[in-house]
């Protein structure tokens, strides 16, 4: 509108040429008045009457000129930026409440912000493709079909030749594959560290040398043309592929070949196959997948890969789901439409009776690989965690707001002052909320990098730690427009929350009693005290249960490391033997490969013993039912379930577990598979109380518990017991192994993991250990760890470091949060007392007397709250003992010490503010009055 | 000659316009003139003419340049904007149209 033409440069002289504008004005009135004195004059006055009648006819200059500035109508921007002013000077003329309050803010507004850009990254992430809004997953779904939409290679053919809805339409699926003589850099893993090496866990690392396994993506060879996803490097598939080809990920380039860029165009082996490197694709590219994979492979090479399976041609094998792109003028219902006619073809074409049987509808949904179609649990987990977040920042807007309070109360005489001069109420509380947006938005930048940092942190660490047959974290946790937004609005929220009950209180226009000094009486009982108290002492005895628990776990878990499991661990090296799905060995390939390469590292230099069996603390420990009376077998009655583990002969020397009674079995009882046991004591205790169990039979059967397919297992059989073996803690550490039978580890089977004890350092074997085993066979997959390391892989230390560091840090956040608001409350009672606290000194009060008096009164909710928490983690301790590793639940160093840390933070967080009430100046607290 | 007239709200800013629809003039000569042109019956309230002009600044319909006053000394001149003047013509004819049907009622009664 051409108005604006006119007006928008008067607003911004207006604002920024102020002084300019003023003169004007000035010069304009003055115009008139030196006009209408001249007329006076004319009528026959003296110069000082005309100056006078003229200034009365005019009326008052000042009032006209601010209601020409009030036409210019800027006052509420110039408001604004005065009140920002005076904000930012009042904020700096007390900067510890400043930082305080900002810092108990930027915590609530930074766990906030860090939720939402966790389901801003994933849920709200759309799909990588060049037209987003177009390209959709295709599902197919029939009734009591639960396969999730996938669909056979060849239904996939189908429906790409048949279909006029789509631009393109193509195929994904995934599997492992082993990767060998990659050469080039480094092995494996990156070395972890962040956050698992800060909680003391490790992960079982890939040995240099051997195959690698990975994360391969299938896809039809028109993935990314259809997506519009050019590589990064090299080229992406094309329709016929004549040789067998692979693209890498970015992130698998450039974590496991330092983005060498002289890669494309080389071979790779996978599943000992070759395939030439044609391309990288774009870094972080996930395309239809919840991560990046190592290779991106066209669904063809499954011929390649696994020739058992050849999914391409096997009609049940509904290896791929679908992906597209819609036309530009086809809508999703038309194409679903078109798409379920076609799916109505291919069931006439299928045989009847199989799955592919069915009546199917096709549907169009997002094809994000973080979409979860209208699922309730979702979003009921999102609400959960959004109002859990939300409460935190409750919690902190109520302990700022209490701070607030007191600081208004200290300025009530000001405000008070202000009202009778004549300012609104409106007024008054614009600017009390405008500092206090301030206040909320400077914290919301703090909560926005901190928050920010932790989730890179995370991710970082999280992403370092994955195995690549994981995948690669590709999450993009960097803020962005949405998130700034929403920080923004909750910043701006809080502001309002925290803000606005002080603000209506110290705006009261009841100004007598403000101006008299409300009686904050020698009665102490102050308005809303008793819901400030309580409010405290919840708090109080809410850190203190997370605190005492974060101390329980902590010692538990330092204890873990300690603990003497009951076998060596220091000197063993175990190794963990994986086959890729593709490669088709069968339990006695792979016995005797584990054999040859047993062989193998005996004879390697500073290897003392190689043993065979199931590592103890590496999990996967199975169990057995136990008949004494084999007849019982078959009655069905209820029999003990206890351990078992299929070992070589030299497995207790190996790893130093004594024999105390008996023998251990010997090499030719190993050949035979002969039916003897060796039995822990915790076993004979068990069984044969009073009585001498060598000798004695006891019948096993495993058919009906869970043990992999090609694994040794009893299966009805009596073992005579031939030795007892000291107890060890293999299934957990934080139990004795209740019940263990070890029997002889038959020729033709294998057990995945082997025990190498060294004569020194088990880490110095690793490098020569991995080149023995590529020599055997370079296809296998090896992972080693010492038993050192695999101590804080067991899911006890692991549970209980992970739960002791989010206690505590959960408990410290809340324990600063519960010290801003003692603080708070102990200042707002320090500025209500001075009038009292004045009258006290000057009847002769020490000052040691009036500290004491207020900290007794300000400790009585902290007492509150630190007796009802002690209560209460008494019974939450309880719940913890079995990850306690043998440190009483009611350890006395983790209750006292952690008391007596929470009773020091809330003394000096009372201390603090009531120091003021000391300095307190009797001649100026009773001219008050 | 009875005393003058207050200016009804709303009608001041009419007057304005019309009154700078010829020429750009100056705060005082706007004042003097409306006075004139009115003989005498309406007298503009001095101190409500300035917050007037202002307002009508704002809004667009008139803009302000700093010229020479008769005795050579620096005065702002008013004067209507394009928008303005379409402004004022509206404005006119309501207020034909507001003051006939007031006329018509009286004369009805």
């Amino acid at each position: 509108m051409i108005r604006w033409f006119y007006k928008l440069p008067l607003r911004f002289r207006s604002l920024f040429q102020k002084s300019v504008v003023e003169k004007e004005l000035t010069e304009e009135l003055q115009l008139h008045l030196d006009k209408l004195t001249e007329e006076m004059r004319a009528k026959g006055m003296t110069p000082e009457q005309a100056r006078y009648a003229a200034l009365r006819e005019l009326g008052g200059v000042e009032q006209i000129k601010e209601e020409c500035r009030d036409m210019r109508r800027v006052n509420f921007v110039e408001n604004l930026v005065q009140d920002i002013r005076f904000g930012f000077r009042m904020l700096a003329k007390n900067p510890g409440f400043t930082a305080l309050a900002v810092f108990a803010l930027a915590i609530g507004i930074a766990v906030n912000t860090a939720v939402f850009t966790a389901f801003n990254s994933t849920a709200l992430r759309p799909i990588q493709a060049a037209d987003p809004d177009r390209t959709v997953a295709v599902y197919r779904s029939a009734i009591g079909d639960e396969s999730g939409g996938a669909v056979s290679y060849a239904d996939y053919l189908y429906y790409r030749e048949h279909n006029r809805s789509f631009a393109g339409l193509f195929a994904a699926s995934d599997t492992e594959v082993s990767l060998s003589d990659l050469g080039g850099v480094g092995g494996g893993n990156a070395p972890s560290g962040g956050i698992t090496a800060l909680l003391g866990i490790r992960f079982f690392e890939q040995m240099a040398g051997t195959a690698e396994i990975g994360r391969a993506a299938m896809v039809s060879e028109n993935y990314f043309s259809v997506l519009g996803i050019p590589p990064f490097m090299g080229r992406t598939f094309a329709a016929h592929e004549p040789f067998p080809v692979v693209m890498l990920s970015y992130n698998f380039w450039e974590r496991r070949f330092r983005s060498d860029p002289s890669l494309v165009g080389k071979t790779l082996k996978l599943n000992g196959k070759p395939f030439t490197v044609i391309g990288i694709t774009p870094k972080d590219f996930i395309g239809t997948y919840p991560n990046a994979p190592s290779v991106w492979l066209p669904v063809s090479a499954f011929r390649l890969l696994e020739a058992a399976r050849d999914p391409l041609h096997n009609t049940t094998d509904r290896c791929c789901e679908m992906f597209g792109r819609l036309k530009n003028n086809v809508s999703k219902q038309l194409a679903q439409a078109e798409m379920t006619v076609l799916a109505e073809h291919l069931r006439r074409s299928h045989p009847t009776g199989s799955r592919n049987d069915q009546p199917a509808t096709i549907s169009l949904e997002s094809a994000s690989p973080f979409h979860t179609p209208d699922n309730p649990q979702a979003i009921a987990m999102l609400a959960a965690f959004m109002s859990a977040v939300g409460l935190v920042l409750l919690i902190a807007c109520a302990n700022v707001a209490g701070l607030q309070l007191a600081r208004s109360a200290a300025r009530r005489k000001e405000i008070g002052m202000r009202l009778a001069l004549g300012a609104s109420r409106g007024r008054l509380i614009q600017q009390l909320l405008t500092e206090a947006s301030l206040l909320a938005v400077t914290a919301g930048g703090a909560g926005l990098v901190a928050s920010w940092f932790a989730e890179r942190f995370l991710e970082n660490s999280v992403a370092a730690a994955l195995p690549p047959v994981w995948g690669f974290l590709a999450i993009n946790v960097n803020p962005d427009i949405r998130v700034f937004g929403y920080t923004l609005v909750v910043s701006l929220v809080t502001g309002i929350l925290f803000g606005l009950a002080p603000a209506l209180e110290t705006t009261n226009p009841n100004l007598t009693s403000v101006l008299k000094e409300e009686g904050a009486g020698f009665t102490g009982k102050l308005r809303g005290q008793r819901l400030r108290h309580f409010f405290i002492a919840a708090q109080v005895a809410i850190c203190l249960v997370l605190l005492i628990a974060a101390g329980l776990l902590a010692r538990g878990s330092a204890r873990a490391v300690r603990l003497d499991p009951g076998f060596e661990t220091k000197k063993i090296l175990a190794l963990d033997f994986e086959v890729p799905p593709g490669l088709g060995y069968d339990a006695a390939k792979m016995a005797d490969i584990v054999r040859r390469m047993v062989d193998r590292f005996k004879a390697v230099p500073g290897v003392t013993q190689v043993a065979e069996g199931r590592v103890p603390l590496g999990g996967g420990l199975r169990s057995t039912k136990v008949y004494l009376d084999p007849s019982a077998r078959q009655s069905n009655a209820p029999a003990p379930e206890l351990y078992y583990s299929y070992v070589s002969p030299n497995y207790f020397q190996t790893l130093s577990i004594p024999i105390v009674r008996g023998r251990a079995f010997t090499e030719e009882e190993a050949r035979a598979s002969a039916p003897v046991t060796v039995i822990s004591e915790a076993t004979a205790k068990k069984l044969w109380p009073a009585q001498d169990p060598i000798g004695k039979r006891v019948t096993l059967d495993a058919s009906k518990q869970y043990h992999g397919s090609d694994e040794p297992f009893p299966s009805g059989q009596a073992f005579q017991v031939i030795g007892i073996s000291k107890d060890i803690r293999s299934a957990w550490l934080n139990e004795i192994d209740p019940g263990l039978f070890a029997m002889p580890l038959p020729p033709t089977r294998y057990i995945e993991t082997i025990m190498i004890r060294a004569d020194n350092d088990p880490n110095a074997l690793t490098a020569a250990i991995g080149r023995e085993a590529k020599a055997i066979d370079p296809n296998v997959v090896v992972y080693a760890e010492t038993l050192d390391g695999l101590v804080t892989m067991n899911p006890g230390f692991v549970i209980s470091r992970v739960a002791a560091v989010f206690s505590a840090v959960i408990g410290l956040l809340g324990l600063l949060l519960a010290a801003v608001g003692i603080y708070g409350m102990v200042s707002y009672a320090v500025v209500q007392r001075t009038h009292e606290v004045g009258v006290r000194i000057a009847l002769g009060a020490a000052r040691g007397d009036v500290m004491s008096l207020i900290l007794r009164q300000s400790a009585r909710p902290v007492a509150v709250g630190l007796l009802i928490g002690l209560v209460a983690s008494v019974a939450v301790s309880r719940l913890l003992s079995s990850l306690l590793f043998g440190i009483s639940s009611l350890d006395p160093v983790a209750f006292a010490g952690v008391s007596s840390f929470l009773m020091f933070v809330a003394l000096v967080a009372c201390v603090l503010p009531a120091r003021r009430a000391t300095r307190v100046d009797p001649m100026v607290a009773l001219r008050h009055e | 000659m009875s005393k003058p007239t207050d200016l009804v709200q709303g009608t001041l800013d009419l007057l304005i316009l019309k009154t700078i629809a010829l020429e750009p003039m100056h705060g005082w000569g706007i004042a003097q003139r409306i006075r004139q042109v009115s003989r005498e019956v309406l007298q503009v309230n001095q101190g409500a003419l300035y917050p007037a002009l202002h307002r009508l600044e704002q809004s667009g319909w008139i803009r302000a340049k700093w010229g020479e006053s008769d005795n050579n000394r620096r005065a702002k001149f008013y004067s209507l904007t394009p928008a303005g003047r379409k402004y004022l013509e509206q404005e006119e004819a309501n207020w034909k149209r507001l003051s006939a049907a007031i006329g018509l009622v009286l004369e009805m009664s």
